[in-house]
């Protein structure tokens, strides 16, 4: 009876292996600093994590994508583009840039997630009708995005310029790029900042009405830089390098050691 | 002629060194002159008087000073001579001690003086006393010329890296890269006192950038320069057109920080519109309160 179980919920997993297979779609491109993503309106929550691989791989992990009976000879039609990838996305793709434009309107359930080629550039663009989560990992080029929820990045080198709107931005470095700037605000949510203890950088951050926090030592260079009401501090740690500047609103802005 | 004409050229005339024709011209004065003639006579006996005078010798004591000071200088410099090829010889010579004293006063001067040519003559001294004046003044002159041209040399300095910094700021304020175009506003925030060039790029950044934080940092730069009034202007009226909601923010809050009544219009604008984002009439609300 056990080994039945066994073989069944082998059997089971199997098919799910087969099934997720079918549904996955891969496009070549080289995994080099040129390469770049631009991802557009993806519905629900959206993990992005970077590999050492030379494809963009996009598993939609909720929706149904596959043609119903009655649809037989007919294709999917979408108001904002064609679906050229069956999973109600359209693809562009330039040399080694790519645009994929989620085709879903707010209203339709489904989501994606994503594996990258971890030297690729990316671009995200989501409004705040697309509600969900966006966390990127194992990134080592620049991130921008401009969101409306939540945005979690982790083991990323930046330069990254993230904005959001309700929600917050959690980013942990695992080191910092230099020379180009890192910029990230937010207006409800707070900005949660994990740097490595040893970053050189030219750090700005203020809040209008929330509080700042750090383990770092700020000894504020210029307390009175531009009074736009609110906590303002600028500071070099570890002698000043690449710009780093942080700003809320309402939120808090947590600037912590790696 | 007058006379003080005539009497200033009456040496010459009794050296004979004038030209005929004023020569005539003199002698016919005084001739007929007498006063010049009083002139000639005392000129005459003084210049007899000197040359009657017999000429001054160097008396014989000079003679055998001079002749001590030289014989003095000469032993000293043949004392310097002397001290500085003892190394030499010691080194040079180690195989032959038994060389005698006296050789060694005879020969060495030359064999010495051979061996430590190079730099130890008298004259190599004078050399290289003129090469350390000469060489000193040259630097000192040149020291002294780059002193003089510091002032000059910062200032256009300074210049050239200001518009560095403007055509980095323009080559970069429309790359594709969000993170570049925030790094041409930073350029623009190390400038104090830039141009209406800088500011209208900025301005146009702040309206038209695809990037929100872009837009935010154009704003924070902007908001130094708040006071001038094409920049306040500019600014009230990006607050109608602003479409990036923590941009609206942050200028509802700058204005309402300068007091800037202008600002009311767009802020009671912003509070009917119903697409507005709850934080952003808030901020509103509280800008409108304080004006």
């Amino acid at each position: 009876m056990k080994k039945m179980k066994y073989i069944f919920s082998l059997f089971v997993l199997l098919a799910a292996a087969k099934w997720s297979q079918a549904q996955e779609y891969k496009i070549p491109v080289e995994n080099n600093k040129e390469a770049k993503l631009t991802l557009i309106d993806f519905n629900g929550e959206l993990p992005i994590e970077g590999y050492s691989g030379n494809e963009v791989i996009v598993v939609p992990t909720h929706g149904h994508f596959e043609t119903p009976e009655r649809a037989k000879g007919l294709k999917p039609v979408y108001g904002g583009g064609t679906d050229n990838t069956g999973i109600g996305l359209s693809m562009e793709k330039n040399g080694s840039i790519i645009t994929l434009r989620c085709l879903l309107s707010f209203g339709q359930d489904a989501s994606y997630k994503l594996r990258v080629p971890e030297n690729m550039a990316l671009k995200i663009e989501r409004d705040c009708a697309r509600s969900g989560e966006t966390t990127i990992q194992n990134i080592r080029n620049e991130i921008e995005m401009k969101g409306c929820h939540e945005v979690t990045l982790k083991n990323v080198t930046g330069p990254l310029v993230v904005s959001t709107i309700s929600g917050g931005i959690n980013v942990v470095f695992t080191e910092i790029s230099k020379d180009k700037p890192i910029y990230l605000s937010a207006i409800s949510g707070d900005v949660d900042v994990t740097l490595p203890a040893k970053s050189p950088v030219d750090l700005e951050m203020s809040t209008i009405s929330g509080n700042m926090y750090s383990d770092f030592d700020l000894t504020s260079t210029k307390q009175d830089m531009h009074r736009i009401g609110g906590g303002n501090i600028k500071a070099q740690l570890n002698g000043g390098g690449t710009s780093l500047k942080l700003r809320d609103i309402s939120g808090n802005i947590y600037l912590r050691k790696g | 002629m007058h006379c003080k004409e005539v009497q200033a050229l009456l040496i010459e005339y009794l050296d004979q060194s004038l030209d005929d024709g004023i020569a005539a011209v003199v002698k016919k004065h005084i001739d007929s002159c007498a006063a010049c003639q009083q002139e000639i006579q005392e000129v005459q006996q003084l210049l007899a008087a000197m040359k009657d005078s017999p000429a001054e010798k160097p008396t014989k004591a000079l003679r055998d000073n001079f002749n001590t000071l030289l014989q003095s200088e000469l032993n000293m410099v043949s004392m310097t001579h002397l001290l500085e090829e003892d190394p030499a010889d010691g080194g040079g010579e180690a195989g032959s001690p038994q060389k005698s004293s006296g050789a060694r006063k005879t020969g060495a001067r030359s064999g010495g003086a051979i061996a430590l040519l190079p730099f130890s003559g008298p004259v190599w001294k004078v050399a290289a006393a003129v090469v350390l004046l000469v060489g000193g003044a040259w630097i000192g002159s040149i020291l002294q010329e780059k002193k003089d041209a510091k002032p000059d040399q910062l200032a256009s300095l300074q210049k050239e890296v200001k518009e560095m910094k403007q055509v980095l700021l323009f080559s970069l304020i429309d790359d594709e890269s969000a993170s570049q175009r925030i790094k041409a506003v930073n350029y623009a925030e190390e400038m104090s006192n830039p141009n209406q060039d800088v500011i209208d790029a900025l301005m146009n950044t702040l309206n038209n950038d695809k990037n929100a934080n872009v837009r935010l940092a154009a704003l924070y730069s902007l908001a130094r320069w708040a006071d001038n009034r094409a920049v306040r202007d500019s600014l009230v009226l990006s607050l109608s057109k602003q479409t990036e909601p923590i941009v609206q923010i942050v200028l509802i809050n700058l204005l309402a920080d300068k007091r800037e009544t202008r600002a009311i219009a767009p802020m009671k604008a912003i509070l009917s519109d119903g697409k507005a984002l709850k934080e952003v009439k808030d901020a509103a609300q509280k800008g409108l309160r304080v004006l």
